[in-house]
Formats: structure tokens, C-alpha cells, sequence
């Protein structure tokens, strides 16, 4: 499963970042890195990008990033 | 007492670096007193603050840095950062001391720019800043035990209150010039073995020796900003043996880029661990409130539309007043300088040239003040991101995303703001494209010309019409088309830059919602002023020479003795005419005589005035036909004959270089109206019956067409380009911008001229 199918409020667990380019990159670097948690918050008033909570913080990512994230459900 | 002498002491240099949305600049501003010397870093958009004080007699500069999460440069933007650390940036000596600013409601994540930060050499300062807010969620640091375990100063701060500010100032003034620090070096020894085998490899390349850390960014930063610098500054193959590392790496299990995060999240949780002591469960904080309705399916666009509503409408309300308010003021000093000096060159050059110019400037300064008064407090509220979070998807299908729609907007009311606004936007390409494409929105300046040639032409036909008031008409219509299509040509226009020239560069949405906060005034304050000084001193300056210029080239080379002549003789008469009225009016009623005396005499010269003014029309209009700008106007007559123009057109479309409303005066003066050239029926009248020397008219619908879609794409816009050359710090970028600006309105103008001539 990937960060753009789940639900909104629920939380998973983070298994891998897909891809060695600058969006995942930029994606370890805010912090997403496997065994973490995740939480959508909400979504964008037309559905993208999404709102995650991840370590304390707020975090906007469009659907074709969190495709990128691979999560399991905790 | 006596007090020991200063010891001169060098002068220190310390940089301020920190995640974005920790209250770096709310920092920065406390510590430099709000004085900070702004400009640009060569070679980069990234703008230069460095505060300079004395504290203890010890010189000290503080050179803010761009809030970034990462040391991983991508563009040579976020280079800079690291230009500066290694004391590669040649306008900024390395600094003697960084102070990192981390979020401490947030520090693992601020910890990991924090690690990158130890791998330098330099002595650190950690601020953990918004204090308050951490222990207001139930965070609880042990600063003195975090400070133990990493041996350097930690400083708790509450930047918003002016809290720690005096800790951290003695900290300050506590380091030591030139100290050097003992890099972290988080990962394994076969990595930092390929590390200096990669380094001995580009000292072959007389590369002055990379420094440690830059040659860990060459290995760690896959397609980074570091790896393409070094392909194209040292030997072939280096990608290769770059390659080779990397394989060699990932055998060994240390594959990058994903350690990196690994090690350095890994760190700053085991160092953490017993310093702070977070609450148990994820609490849902005020701000995820906000957010709920904030970014609510319908709710959210509604409050976004209202707030944009409200922004523009205060634009107008107040910025409107404010701009008439300098136009009478330029009038009033007009009129002032014009009974102390007679009429003569260096009335027209004081008069049309200097204080025209000035106000060309200050004219912009309302909209400049309010608009960034606005942008300052959604950015300083948090808002901001979710503008972007919420019209990213729209953004997207125009090929730029949520953070450049506030900029695009502002530019509806005026480019030179929200040119200025486009800082929001860290990706450089993303924000030159916005840049490049914000000076086709259709601005406030627009409208006057819109408004002149519509009234001229367009037949006022309502098409729809509620209870006899005209709801839909030709003219409304026509109005609404030429302020969309700048809009409309954006869209290509930016896919193409995206599509050809900014290839390659996928701009991560990525981004942080910070918490919302109540923007601090003393912040909001501060950046509109800086804006606004920044506008005047350096803008305006190149502004101010324009208008200069565009004044010669419309005086010389011309014999102008006729026309001052003339014009003493009107004022003289004025004067006479004046006294006359006074006269007329303390005449008794009995002395018949003297009244029919003084009624003659102001007969007589109101006619004689009408026939200066006739004349003076006639000797400004040929002035201007024999002045440089005329005879450029002539010059380029076979090019904008296409368009329809006759050269007087051309020579209006050169002289409203400066600004595009400029254009109306030029005609006024060049169709003979002279006097009061603004005065629009007048010059309706005088533009419908100007003709062809052949005497067919030259204008009809397709010509008012053809020059309102050319005002429409044009660049004709000098404080628009000097903000663009200030914003990107390069000439190049503003060239770039009024080439395609006039080819395509000079494209459009040509395609709306010659379509609708099929139809006359």
C-alpha cells in the first residue's frame, strides 16, 4: 500500500521511500523514513495535495508524492 | 574610574541558518536592532541580509540565510547557503560561528539541517526558538543537559516575546574568532574512505582542494546542485568514478541517498531521548482546528475567495485615494515650480522630466505598501502555505503550483508587488516562471488605456439589460477580454518555459504547514518598510532614469524658443486675465464706463488665449514630430504599419516605455490637443478625426483592437523590468522579459489588426 490510499485520519507505518530522485530526496529529508508514523489529517478542497501529521508536524504532499511512500497498516 | 581601553578586536562574522517557520527573521530583526544592509549574493536570486552591530565594542555581522531544510543543494540557489558555511561566497568572509535556529515544538526534524550543520567546521550556536509554544504542548527540554551532550551553547528563546534575546547576545560575544569545531562524521568509515579517495581525485583537478563537506554532498546528493557543479568544473569520467563510489557504497550496505536520513533522524532521536520528554499521545492542536475549517471542501475555497476579495477591494479603496493624492501633489509642486522658473529648458527638463519622474515612482508606492502589507501578514499568520495548499491543484494544471497563485494574483493590481511576492517560492525555476509570466496579468495601469480607446470605438450595445440598466454590453464585454487575455496567453506561455527552458528541475511540493500564529507587527512592519525602501532606492533610481531619458529623446533636438515664447505669453495673460476678474469684482455698479472698459479687454485676450493655445498645440506637436522620439516613431512606422499604426501610434508605444498609461498623454500632445492632455473627450474627439495623408481615418475598431491587445502583452512597464533585474539580480532576465512581452504583443496586435479588417 502506498501513502495515497489511505483514509483520512488514519494512521500507518512507513516500509520505504520509492526512488532516488530529488521528491524522494526531499521526502527523507522532512523526515519520512521507514518505521515511522503517519496520519492523514485531510485533503486539499479538491482532493490534492494532503495533509499529514509526521513527527510532530504539519505536512503537505501531493498525491504523486505520497505514491512514493510505501506503508503498512499499523 | 577609569575605563581600560577597547582592545581592537577582529571583527566577527556569524551566520543565521534554521528550518523554515522557526522565527528566523523575527530572530534576526531583534539582534540586528531592525537595521539590516539588504542587497543580492552575485550571481544568485537569493537576497543578502546582514545586520551590523556593536555589542561591547566587538563588530559583529549577521548574515541571515535563507530558511532551508536541508544542506543538500539542488539549484544554485540553495547553494549559496553552503557557499557561504565553506566561505566560498567571496562577498561574506567565513563566518566564526553559526547560530541554528530550530523549532522546539519540532527538534527532530530541525535536528537533521542542525547535523548537517556539525559536519562544518565551524563553532555552533543552537537556538531553540517558540520555547513557549513547545512547553505549551506539553514539551518539556532540558537545555542545559542537551547542551552537555552536544558540548556547545543551547539558548532558549521566544523570539515573538523578545524572550532569550540577552542569553543569546552573551553567548554570542562568548565565541571565540576563528575557532574551529570538530565535524560530527555520523557515517561509516567506508564512507568517509570514498569520500577521500573521490577527494584526492579532484585535487588532480587543481580544484584548490574541495573541502571535506562539499565532497560528502558530491557523494550523498544524488542529481544534486554539487554533482552537476563538479561535472562541468572538473575532469571527464568523474561521473563515472562517481558512479563506481556509489555502487561500491550500496554493496557495502550503505546505499545513498537513503542513509543519510537514516543516520542523521537516527542521531537526533538517540540524542533526544531523556532531553526531551514529549506527551504521550498526539494531541490535536488549535491549529489542526484552523486547519479543519481552513481547508474545508467548501468552506475553505469560500474564506480563500473572501480574503482575496477583501485584499483586492482594500487595494482599491486605499491605494486608489493615496495615488491621486501624489498626482495632486505632483501637480501642486508642478505648479509651484512653474511661477519661480520661466519657461525654458530647465522648466521642461525640472516639469516633465524630474518630477514626472519622481512620481512615476512614488505613484507605485500605495499599491507596493498595501498589497505586502497584506502578503507580510498572511505569511507571518501561517496562512500563506494553506493559500498554496489549497490552489495548488488549480496551479498545477498551468504548470506552476499552490505557492505561485498570491504572486499571479497581486499582480492584478500591479507586477512590481507581486513580482516582489514571488520570494514564497523556493524553487528557482518555479519562481522564474512566475516572474516571467506575472507582467501578463492584467494590472491597474491598463485600465486607463483600456478605458480610452473602448469609450473611442467599441459602440456601447447592451446585449443584455435588467430593468433599463444595461447588465451585458459590447463594451463591458470587450473590457472583460482584454484583462483576461494576458491571463490566458500565461497559461502557454508558462507551459512552454516549463516545457523547453526549465527542463528537468521537478519541483517537490513538499512543504510544511506551519501552526498558525498572530503575525507580530514589529515583523509585518518591518518587511513592507524594507520592501518599499528597497523599491524606491533601487528600482526607483533606474525608474527615475527612464523617464529622464524618454524626456530628452521627446525635447531634443528641437528649437524650443517658439513654444516658450508662447507659453510666457499665456502665463502673462493668465496673470492679466487675473487681475481683470479682481478688477471686475470691486468695480462699483455706477462706474459703467470702467466695467465696459475691463469687459473688452478680457474679450480680447480670452480670444488671443485661445489662439496661443492653438498655436502652442501646433508648435508642441511639430516639436515633438522633429524630436528624437518622433523621428524614431517615423522610423519604425514601417514596422507597426502591419498593426495599422501610423508612426504617431509608434511614437506614443516608445515614449510609454516608462509606464503604460503614458501612452494617452503622448497622443494628447502629438494630435495637437496639447493643454490639458488627460482631459478624454478631448482627446476621443482629436484620435476619431485623426487621418492617413491619403485622408482615410486612421482609426477604427481593428486599429483600437490592435493597440489595446498590445498594451495588453506588452513590457511597457520600466518599473516592472527594474524589479525583475532587482528580484533575480541579472539583467539578463528582464531582457528576456520585454523580448517576449513585445513579440508577443506585437504578435497579437498584428493577428487582432489583420482578422478584424476582414470584417470592416
Amino acid at each position: 500500500m502506498t501513502l495515497n490510499q489511505i483514509t483520512k485520519g488514519q494512521t500507518v507505518r512507513i516500509t520505504q521511500i520509492n526512488g532516488e530522485d530529488a521528491i524522494s530526496i526531499r521526502l527523507m529529508e522532512m523526515g519520512l523514513i521507514d518505521g515511522e508514523q503517519i496520519q492523514l489529517l485531510g485533503k486539499a478542497p479538491l482532493g490534492d495535495p494532503l495533509e499529514f501529521a509526521v513527527r510532530g508536524y504539519r505536512l503537505s504532499l501531493r498525491l504523486n508524492e505520497a505514491k512514493c511512500v510505501e506503508v503498512e497498516i499499523v | 574610574m577609569i575605563k581600560p581601553p577597547a582592545v581592537p578586536q577582529k571583527k566577527m562574522t556569524i551566520a543565521i541558518i534554521g528550518n523554515p517557520n522557526t522565527g528566523k527573521s523575527t530572530l534576526f530583526n531583534l539582534l540586528s536592532g531592525g537595521y539590516a544592509h539588504i542587497g543580492n549574493f552575485p550571481g544568485v536570486t537569493v537576497e543578502k541580509k546582514v545586520g551590523s552591530v556593536i555589542w561591547e565594542d566587538r563588530q559583529i555581522d549577521l548574515v541571515d540565510l535563507p530558511g532551508t531544510y536541508s544542506l543538500a543543494p539542488r539549484s544554485i540557489d540553495e547553494m549559496l547557503a553552503v557557499d557561504v558555511l565553506l566561505g566560498r561566497q567571496k562577498s561574506v568572509p567565513l563566518p566564526d560561528a553559526i547560530i541554528c535556529i530550530a523549532d522546539a515544538s519540532n527538534l527532530e526534524r530541525n535536528f537533521y539541517l542542525f547535523s548537517q550543520i556539525l559536519d562544518l567546521s565551524i563553532p555552533v550556536i543552537l537556538v531553540l526558538n517558540m520555547c513557549d509554544l513547545a512547553r505549551s504542548r506539553g514539551i518539556e527540554i532540558d537545555s542545559q543537559a542537551l547542551s552537555k551532550k552536544l558540548n556547545l551553547p543551547v539558548v532558549c528563546t521566544e523570539a515573538h516575546q523578545g524572550k532569550g534575546i540577552d542569553e543569546l547576545k552573551s553567548a554570542i560575544l562568548k565565541m571565540g574568532v576563528g575557532a574551529e569545531h570538530q565535524p560530527l562524521a555520523l557515517f561509516p568509515d567506508v564512507f568517509y574512505q570514498e569520500r577521500n579517495l573521490l577527494k584526492e581525485k579532484l585535487q588532480d583537478d587543481a580544484q584548490q582542494g574541495a573541502p571535506n563537506f562539499l565532497v560528502d554532498r558530491l557523494l550523498l546528493d544524488v542529481g544534486g546542485y554539487v554533482e552537476s557543479y563538479f561535472e562541468h568544473h572538473t575532469h571527464d569520467g568523474l561521473i563515472d568514478e562517481l558512479n563506481q563510489a556509489r555502487t561500491r557504497l550500496k554493496a557495502a550496505g550503505c546505499a545513498v541517498p537513503a542513509m543519510e536520513a537514516r543516520l542523521r533522524y537516527g542521531w537526533a532521536g538517540e540524542l533526544l531521548q531523556g532531553v526531551v520528554h514529549q506527551p504521550a499521545d498526539e494531541q490535536v492542536t488549535i491549529s489542526d482546528k484552523i486547519d479543519q475549517w481552513m481547508t474545508h471542501r467548501v468552506f475553505g475555497f469560500l474564506f480563500f475567495f473572501l480574503l482575496m476579495f477583501f485584499v483586492f477591494q482594500s487595494v482599491f479603496t486605499w491605494a486608489g485615494p493615496t495615488m491621486d493624492l501624489i498626482e495632486s501633489g505632483q501637480e501642486f509642486v508642478d505648479g509651484s515650480v512653474e511661477s519661480l522658473i520661466p519657461p525654458g529648458p530647465l522648466r521642461s527638463l525640472v516639469v516633465d522630466g524630474v518630477i514626472a519622474g519622481v512620481g512615476g515612482v512614488l505613484i507605485f508606492l500605495p499599491q507596493i505598501v498595501i498589497l505586502y502589507f497584506f502578503i507580510a501578514v498572511l505569511e507571518d499568520s501561517g496562512y500563506m502555505a494553506r493559500a498554496a495548499f489549497i490552489m495548488d491543484r488549480l496551479m498545477r494544471s498551468l504548470g506552476l503550483s499552490g505557492k505561485s497563485f498570491i504572486p499571479l494574483m497581486s499582480s492584478f493590481a500591479c507586477a512590481v508587488p507581486g513580482i516582489m511576492a514571488t520570494r514564497v517560492i523556493e524553487n528557482r525555476h518555479e519562481r522564474l516562471t512566475t516572474i516571467l509570466v506575472a507582467p501578463l496579468m492584467s494590472c491597474s495601469a491598463r485600465w486607463p488605456v483600456y478605458t480610452l480607446f473602448i469609450a473611442a470605438f467599441i459602440p456601447n450595445i447592451a446585449y443584455l439589460s435588467i430593468a433599463n440598466s444595461p447588465i451585458v454590453t459590447l463594451q463591458g464585454i470587450v473590457l472583460f477580454g482584454m484583462s483576461s487575455i494576458g491571463a490566458l496567453v500565461a497559461i502557454p506561455v508558462a507551459w512552454i518555459l516549463k516545457r523547453f527552458f526549465f527542463q528537468g528541475d521537478v519541483a517537490p511540493f513538499v512543504m510544511e504547514l506551519p501552526d498558525y500564529k498572530w503575525p507580530s507587527p514589529r515583523n509585518v512592519i518591518l518587511r513592507v518598510y524594507r520592501r518599499a525602501k528597497s523599491f524606491v532606492v533601487k528600482a526607483g533610481t533606474l525608474i527615475f532614469t527612464t523617464s529622464i531619458i524618454i524626456w530628452a529623446a521627446g525635447y531634443f533636438p528641437g528649437d524650443h524658443s517658439e513654444q516658450f515664447q508662447i507659453q510666457s505669453r499665456i502665463e502673462s495673460n493668465e496673470a492679466s486675465l487675473g487681475q481683470i476678474e479682481d478688477q471686475l469684482a470691486s468695480v462699483t455698479e455706477g462706474d459703467q464706463e470702467s466695467l465696459k472698459e475691463l469687459q473688452n479687454q478680457q474679450t480680447l485676450l480670452t480670444s488671443e488665449q485661445a489662439d496661443l493655445y492653438e498655436k502652442q498645440n501646433q508648435v508642441s506637436s511639430q516639436l515633438v514630430e522633429t524630436s528624437f522620439l518622433g523621428m524614431s516613431g517615423h522610423w519604425i512606422e514601417p514596422v507597426v504599419k502591419p498593426l495599422g499604426w501610423d508612426w504617431k501610434i509608434g511614437v506614443g508605444v516608445i515614449a510609454s516605455f516608462p509606464a503604460r498609461e503614458v501612452i494617452i498623454s503622448t497622443l494628447g500632445t502629438i494630435y495637437s490637443l496639447g493643454g490639458d492632455a488627460e482631459d478624454e473627450s478631448g482627446l476621443i474627439g482629436s484620435i476619431r478625426a485623426a487621418t492617413w495623408p491619403d485622408g482615410r481615418k486612421v482609426f477604427n475598431i481593428p486599429v483600437a483592437i490592435s493597440i489595446m491587445v498590445f498594451f495588453a502583452l506588452c513590457a511597457q512597464c520600466a518599473a516592472t523590468l527594474m524589479v525583475i533585474q532587482r528580484e533575480t539580480n541579472s539583467w539578463f532576465w528582464p531582457v528576456v522579459s520585454f523580448t517576449y512581452m513585445t513579440a508577443l504583443a506585437y504578435v497579437g496586435a498584428f493577428i487582432s489588426y489583420q482578422v478584424g479588417m476582414f470584417f470592416v
